[in-house]
């Protein structure tokens, strides 16, 4: 494997590791304990590492989604036509992985009196940015302007 | 240095054709070629091709590539390309010397005349050519070129003066076949005045020539009585002329490349001239332009005689040619170039203009996108020009690879690009690209999408490549040998 392609895919896992400390320090560890009324019976701590719980998953499905977009377009797609370049359509497919993981949080998540949108939020937030800069920076070179918008971000 | 060369008859004409080749493959040297076809036969189909072949060429060549070997060389056509010794008519050796004028007022010169030429010879038209016979072709192109007056001769002449008095050193390159009527009788008669001609105005000029020895023969068609060459006679004539250029034409060139093939490749259709008279490309002729990049390099060397011969009696690799591993190197990063142009990338603009997804392709977005380069007429125009130079240039290489019936040249994979014995007819097959030139190694399937993926990723920093010579030249960069095993 090229120096070039484990690169890349640390650097993915950079972007993951960046919305991570984000969503500790800033989500849920500033935002959230203002923002949130969890339901009665239910300690703000235990909500608030629940919160972490599924942040993590769903930002681990999008990198996971990320690398999994990696692995198809270096090793398993090859453009040797025409036809064969592009594939947005499995880049939008692959969305679907941190797509489930922001519904599962969303429902496996303990309610909560107010606040609790804020919550859905940084899922959706969390999953797509992990997803979306990962692949839009990072992508294999002979895809590296599928994912919408790359051409205006990469430029190298 | 500029190279003036000078395809006499149709296999003139095929000589330019291949030296137009290696011209767009970066192999010739001159920074300035300037071509001149001598042919009566104005319909010739293999002159029709190399005139086509040569326009592609310039249309290419003006498209801002850059410092790049690719269409390096420019290449200028005479205005008019094209110098018939018989005019825009169509006359018999008769009218050419005013015979009917001539039996009244000079009955001995006619009577000279009847011994030199029978009445058959006298009374041939010659709108497609000598027919193979020498002796007409040589009175007539004494009688009619006119060095300084007409043209395309007039700035021929007037080119070769301007560029000897601006010190650079001319060279004069003819090619022709000596087994023919056309390049036989031009061969030595059109040097002849030249040198003649250039005597008065320069020593700084030189003329080489190649001059074909018989490498082809050919089934005459059914007896129609009309005068026609004939294959059977061709050693003969060639033992003839052979002579004759010896005893009395030797000293008129400063290097001569004799060139030919043992074995005689059998030519299907015959013709005796015109559109039908198309006769496919030869490895022959890829031997004629080389001999002219030879004679280029050669620097005030006396008089010599260079040799050369193949390894193996039935078969050609790369070492039998001169300067055999350079040739390979541009002959075959140009054919990498032109099989994906053709293969994958000149199909996605179409794609791209259509249905505007751009994204697919990461070239088009840094090459064209980024670069304010909208697909317009005029931008498909020249990557059309591209295509169509990319596609003779092929059809050209699979023609020369199976040119021979009984030599087996291990140059090209030419399947690769063509239908099973038919070179005319592309049909690529993507999974060979990495195994088109001899020798073939293991195939690699998707060899190229390694080449779409370093496209990708291509910069060029010469600020002379623009708009779609950029894109091309990084297309052309990327097909390199050198990058293909660094990648």
């Amino acid at each position: 494997m090229k120096v070039e392609h484990v690169t890349y895919m640390i650097l993915m896992a950079a972007v993951a590791a960046l919305v991570f400390m984000l969503m500790i320090f800033g989500e849920e560890g500033a935002f959230l304990p203002n923002a949130v009324a969890p339901a009665v019976g239910i300690p703000l701590n235990a909500w608030l590492s629940k919160f972490r719980l599924w942040s993590t998953v769903i930002i681990g499905a999008a990198l996971l989604a990320s690398l999994l977009w990696y692995i198809l377009g270096q090793w398993i797609f090859k453009v040797n036509q025409g036809k064969d370049a592009g594939k947005r359509l499995v880049w939008f497919c692959l969305v679907l992985i941190p797509l489930a993981a922001i519904i599962a949080g969303i429902i496996l998540t303990p309610a909560a009196q107010a606040g609790i949108l804020w919550a859905y939020l940084f899922y959706v937030l969390n999953g797509l940015l992990v997803y979306y800069f990962a692949t839009a920076l990072f992508s294999p070179s002979a895809f590296k302007y599928s994912p919408p918008g790359a051409s205006k971000l990469r430029r190298w | 240095m500029s190279l003036y060369v000078i395809g006499i008859g149709g296999t003139g004409a095929k000589c330019i054709e291949a030296l137009t080749h290696l011209c767009a493959a970066g192999l010739v040297p001159e920074e300035e070629v300037y071509m001149l076809f001598v042919d009566p036969d104005r319909a010739n189909g293999s002159l029709e091709r190399a005139r086509v072949t040569l326009q592609q060429y310039v249309n290419c060549n003006k498209l801002s590539l850059g410092t790049t070997p690719l269409f390096n060389t420019s290449v200028t056509s005479a205005k008019p390309d094209l110098w018939s010794p018989v005019g825009d008519q169509t006359p018999t050796l008769g009218d050419i010397f005013q015979y009917n004028v001539l039996r009244r007022s000079n009955p001995a010169a006619t009577h000279l005349f009847d011994v030199l030429f029978s009445q058959e010879e006298r009374n041939t038209n010659l709108d497609r050519g000598f027919r193979g016979h020498p002796s007409i072709g040589a009175a007539v192109m004494a009688q009619t070129i006119q060095l300084g007056t007409e043209e395309p001769w007039r700035t021929f002449r007037d080119k070769i003066a301007i560029d000897t008095s601006a010190g650079k050193e001319v060279k004069i390159f003819l090619a022709g076949s000596i087994f023919g009527g056309t390049g036989a009788s031009g061969f030595p008669t059109i040097a002849r005045l030249i040198h003649n001609e250039l005597d008065a105005i320069t020593q700084n000029a030189r003329v080489g020539g190649a001059l074909l020895l018989p490498y082809f023969s050919f089934m005459p068609a059914e007896s129609s009585g009309e005068l026609k060459a004939s294959s059977e006679n061709f050693m003969m004539s060639t033992q003839a002329a052979l002579k004759s250029y010896h005893r009395h034409h030797g000293e008129i060139y400063d290097r001569v490349y004799t060139l030919g093939d043992s074995n005689l490749s059998p030519v299907e259709q015959f013709s005796t001239g015109a559109r039908e008279q198309r006769n496919e490309p030869h490895f022959v002729e890829l031997y004629a332009a080389l001999a002219a990049i030879d004679f280029c390099q050669r620097e005030g060397t006396p008089r010599t005689f260079p040799m050369i011969a193949r390894e193996k009696a039935k078969i050609l690799t790369w070492n039998d040619l001169p300067d055999g591993g350079t040739v390979r190197t541009k002959l075959g990063q140009f054919t990498r170039f032109a099989f994906a142009y053709l293969c994958v990338f000149f199909g996605m603009f179409d794609d791209i203009r259509v249905k505007g997804k751009g994204y697919e392709a990461p070239w088009y977005v840094n090459f064209f996108a980024r670069q304010k380069v909208a697909l317009s007429n005029e931008t498909m125009t020249h990557l059309k020009e591209m295509r169509d130079y990319c596609r003779s240039y092929l059809i050209w290489l699979g023609n020369i690879q199976t040119s021979a019936d009984q030599t087996t040249l291990e140059l090209f994979n030419w399947g690769a690009f063509a239908s099973d014995h038919r070179p005319q007819d592309l049909h690529f097959t993507p999974g060979k690209f990495s195994n088109l030139v001899h020798p073939m190694g293991p195939e690699d399937p998707n060899a190229l999408h390694d080449l779409w993926e370093r496209i990708s990723n291509k910069k060029i920093h010469d600020p002379e490549a623009r708009d779609v010579g950029r894109f091309l030249r990084a297309l052309y960069d990327c097909c390199a040998f050198e990058e293909v095993s660094t990648a």
